[in-house]
């Protein structure tokens, strides 16, 4: 499906964008080690 | 760093203001202001200065190529990768150097993606493709925060043409940079909630292969799999991002590996910056001279599977420093050559046609996406366990 309307494709990834925050304030871990840093 | 803290958000949100508000020189001058100070946040004075010394090594041998057009890529490459395994510590250096010396390291980060990046500008300065070497956007691009720590490997002349605004990173509309912030999140959620998670059933690094259940290798090796695809594919999320934000938007690096119908094209889905890379700077170069060379000049496929089997030497030693990944590396130039010369048969029995039109039947796609599948979950076996616990099981398995 796809949205022509640039205010309602707007309004749907404001809606994800909230959902991810809410997501990461709630359940993130503070202590994450990236793989690849060590290289 | 943690890219979730305060350090990393508001040293990036600050950066990207100044310098998208910024102009000419004092752009330039206030980034690289900023990625030295992001590495003397990460590593202090002595790693500030061996890293940035790394770089202008570099730039002083490419320069060198500009000056003397006919110098050898070996009297500069050779000095560039004999320091980088000094300063990564190699596991065999210390059979050959004295422990006072090794002891004694320079301290560095990020240090194998920047080899690349320089071997990369060398190289192409010396074939004339480079563009325009420029001392600040040169050591702006070997040292911009967004990629340094774990790439994706960028090259020069992309990096190049975004920062000096001959191509946008990304479209002036709203939506565009909205779309970038979202891609931050995105990649935040898949590296701190999502890799986590799924790292409770991978392999540990000390796990006693050779006690485990077959079930227990399979949570293991595909739990690791996915941990390393979320943690990995979540960072370059959130740099590119970032990147698009400052206007200088790093490569896309995954294209979801799990859905690779063979090793080649799995490459091509995981770490693909990479991959590029070597095929530039190792595998085209290689397969050349052998071409050229008497021994394989009439052996195409003799001389590709060779080819293909030192890229992923190089591959394996240039992901870490013990033993485990010149296996993982070895795995996988085994599993390429084999899937070449598999292909050339296909294609010799059946012709290019027919050999494609089987390629594409959905039980082929299926088998191809299993064992490609299965194949990348087991070689991460050498990438995951340390050295003790890999020659433990090596042990187990040949008797030794």
């Amino acid at each position: 499906m796809t949205i022509h309307s640039p205010a309602g494709r707007i309004a749907l990834k404001l809606i994800a964008a909230t959902a991810l925050l809410v997501l990461i304030l709630l359940f993130s871990t503070q202590e994450v080690d990236f793989v690849y840093t060590a290289f | 760093m943690s890219l979730l803290s305060a350090e990393f958000l508001s040293f990036s949100l600050v950066t990207v203001v100044l310098i998208v508000s910024l102009g000419g020189f004092t752009r330039q001058l206030a980034f690289l202001i900023f990625n030295l100070g992001f590495v003397w946040m990460l590593l202090g004075t002595q790693g500030t200065v061996s890293t940035a010394g790394f770089c202008l090594l570099g730039y002083a041998l490419a320069r060198a190529h500009l000056r003397w057009p006919d110098l050898r890529l070996a009297y500069t490459l050779s000095p560039l990768i004999v320091l980088f395994a000094y300063m990564r510590q190699y596991e065999f250096l210390q059979w050959i150097l004295p422990d006072q010396i090794l002891t004694s390291l320079l301290r560095t980060v990020g240090l194998s993606f920047i080899l690349f990046r320089i071997i990369h500008v060398i190289v192409d300065t010396r074939s004339r493709t480079l563009g325009t070497l420029g001392f600040f956007t040169y050591m702006n691009y070997c040292l911009s925060f967004t990629t340094l720590l774990m790439g994706p490997i960028q090259r020069y002349q992309d990096f190049s043409d975004q920062w000096h605004g001959t191509r946008q990173a990304i479209d002036l509309t709203f939506e565009a940079h909205f779309d970038a912030v979202l891609r931050i999140l995105f990649g935040l959620v898949k590296a701190y909630i999502l890799a986590p998670w799924v790292e409770s059933f991978a392999l540990a690094p000390d796990t006693n292969v050779l006690d485990l259940s077959p079930g227990g290798w399979i949570a293991g090796l595909y739990g690791f799999y996915f941990f390393l695809y979320l943690n990995f594919s979540g960072y370059c999320d959130v740099v590119i991002g970032v990147g698009s934000l400052l206007g200088v938007r790093p490569p896309e690096n995954f294209n979801l590996p799990f859905l690779a119908r063979n090793i080649s094209d799995f490459w091509l889905r995981q770490h693909r910056s990479l991959t590029l890379w070597l095929t530039d700077y190792v595998f085209s170069p290689a397969y050349k001279a052998m071409l050229s060379g008497r021994a394989l000049a009439g052996s195409p496929l003799l001389a590709a599977t060779l080819a293909l089997l030192l890229t992923m030497l190089v591959s394996g030693l240039w992901h870490g420093t013990t033993i485990g990944f010149l296996f993982f590396g070895l795995a996988h130039g085994v599993f390429l050559a084999t899937y070449r010369v598999w292909d050339h048969l296909l294609v010799g029995r059946l012709g290019r046609k027919r050999a494609a039109a089987l390629r594409s039947t959905w039980p082929a796609r299926a088998a191809g996406i299993f064992l490609t599948f299965n194949a990348a979950a087991f070689a991460f076996l050498f990438f995951r366990l340390d050295t003790p616990h890999l020659l433990l099981l090596l042990k187990g398995v040949f008797g030794a």
